[in-house]
């Protein structure tokens, strides 16, 4: 396989994800940055979201935007959004350009963005969803950009998610029925940081118990380009094992396997096979390697009839 | 003494009530159990758990199909206990 360390191409500064990060985010839906965004630059922000909080509510009941700025439309280049403003200083950042990168690549595009503010004591609890609410089974996926411009103290009620569930094919309105799944977590955290979603990540917000509001800033954005070899591979070639790793036969420890193979408490033994084959068919994707493979799940389903090796079995 | 309905969905490990509990979700708790059934962890650590504990059960799962296998938590069982009216 040839070493590919493309990532950074065009931008040299981004600092991008790493093997490890990548499998991680494959297994568990999310990956969380803690306080990557300056002080200075989060009580910008916090004083620039009730004008933009203003103007989505204004854009959602048909208005025209506070201020006269029209937002901006899906399909905006990431690098083009809110320029001028706080905001665009923090998706400006290394670190932010380069989670970006990695995961929906270069010219990635706006969805759309929303401010979520919970006033302090606020009850308000949202149901535990996914944000694929029409989707398809293709392994490309959207990316959802968590950024906590404040702290979120510990049992503060900051972001539900249950990790490693951003691959199960469900609805709304089913998830809405689980009011708690045993290792979910809930967002606590430094300000500045910033939690990156698979679109598919059941998630909630919840209820602010603390003494102060809380604010989110979410940004979802598009790939514009197909999402393979994105992040750092300089240690892809020692990584990426070949389809014969098997943690019943031989295993190496050190491979992505073994963190595609981690499992989550709400599993059960058979559900986290079933889970384990879509970790295999996203990183397949993900290395544009059509033949890797973790335990022979997606070989033996990719020759029916035939795996019975070279003496008739 | 007036009594309401207390109904508890629990979605186990498997088809089998003695498996662990995954998920959880309770409508008409008292108000001084409400927080045992919106904690961190399950109010019990097993379907079996909760029958010791007074549950009626309700409705359990029937056979879960492959094609569902990856998709939402199958093996549901739906309790109720009546409680008091305070």
């Amino acid at each position: 396989m040839a070493s590919l360390h493309d990532g950074g191409v065009g931008d040299p500064d981004a600092i991008l994800l790493t093997t490890n990060e990548m499998a991680t985010f494959v297994a568990d839906g999310v990956l969380v940055f803690p306080a990557v965004v300056p002080d200075a630059l989060n009580r910008l922000v916090l004083a620039e979201l009730p004008s933009l909080l203003a103007e989505k509510l204004a854009v959602l009941q048909g208005q025209p935007p506070p201020g006269g700025v029209p937002p901006p439309a899906t399909g905006t280049p990431f690098d083009e959004l809110r320029c001028g403003t706080a905001i665009a200083e923090v998706l400006a950042l290394p670190r932010v350009r380069g989670i970006v990168h990695s995961l929906v690549g270069p010219g990635a595009r706006y969805d759309h963005d929303f401010v979520h503010h919970l006033r302090a004591g606020h009850p308000n609890r949202q149901h535990l969803h996914p944000d694929a609410i029409v989707d398809s089974a293709d392994p490309a996926f959207d990316v959802q950009l968590f950024y906590y411009p404040h702290e979120v103290a510990a049992g503060g009620g900051g972001t539900r998610y249950v990790p490693g569930t951003h691959l199960r094919r469900v609805t709304s309105t089913t998830t809405a029925r689980y009011q708690h799944v045993v290792g979910e977590c809930f967002h606590a955290g430094p300000a500045g940081t910033i939690a990156v979603f698979h679109h598919g990540l059941w998630h909630a917000g919840h209820d602010n118990p603390g003494p102060v509001d809380r604010w989110l800033y979410k940004l979802r954005l598009n790939p514009a380009v197909p999402q393979v070899r994105l992040w750092d591979t300089s240690d892809l070639d020692r990584r990426h094992n070949p389809p014969t790793d098997h943690v019943f036969a031989a295993a190496d420890p050190s491979s992505v396997a073994a963190i595609l193979r981690r499992t989550h408490r709400w599993q059960s033994t058979d559900a986290s096979r079933y889970d384990l084959v879509e970790r295999i068919r996203l990183w397949r994707h993900l290395t544009g390697d059509p033949g890797y493979d973790v335990d022979r799940y997606l070989t033996r389903l990719d020759r029916p009839g035939i795996d019975l090796g070279a003496d008739g079995g | 003494m007036a009594e309401r309905q207390h109904v508890l969905h629990l979605w186990l490990a498997a088809a089998a009530l003695d498996t662990d509990v995954k998920a959880w979700a309770s409508h008409g708790a008292p108000p001084g159990e409400a927080r045992r059934f919106d904690g961190p962890e399950p109010p019990y650590r097993t379907g079996v758990d909760a029958l010791a504990d007074g549950w009626s059960l309700l409705q359990a799962p029937g056979p879960i199909g492959i094609d569902a296998a990856n998709g939402e938590l199958g093996c549901e069982f739906v309790f109720e206990r009546n409680e008091p009216i305070e």
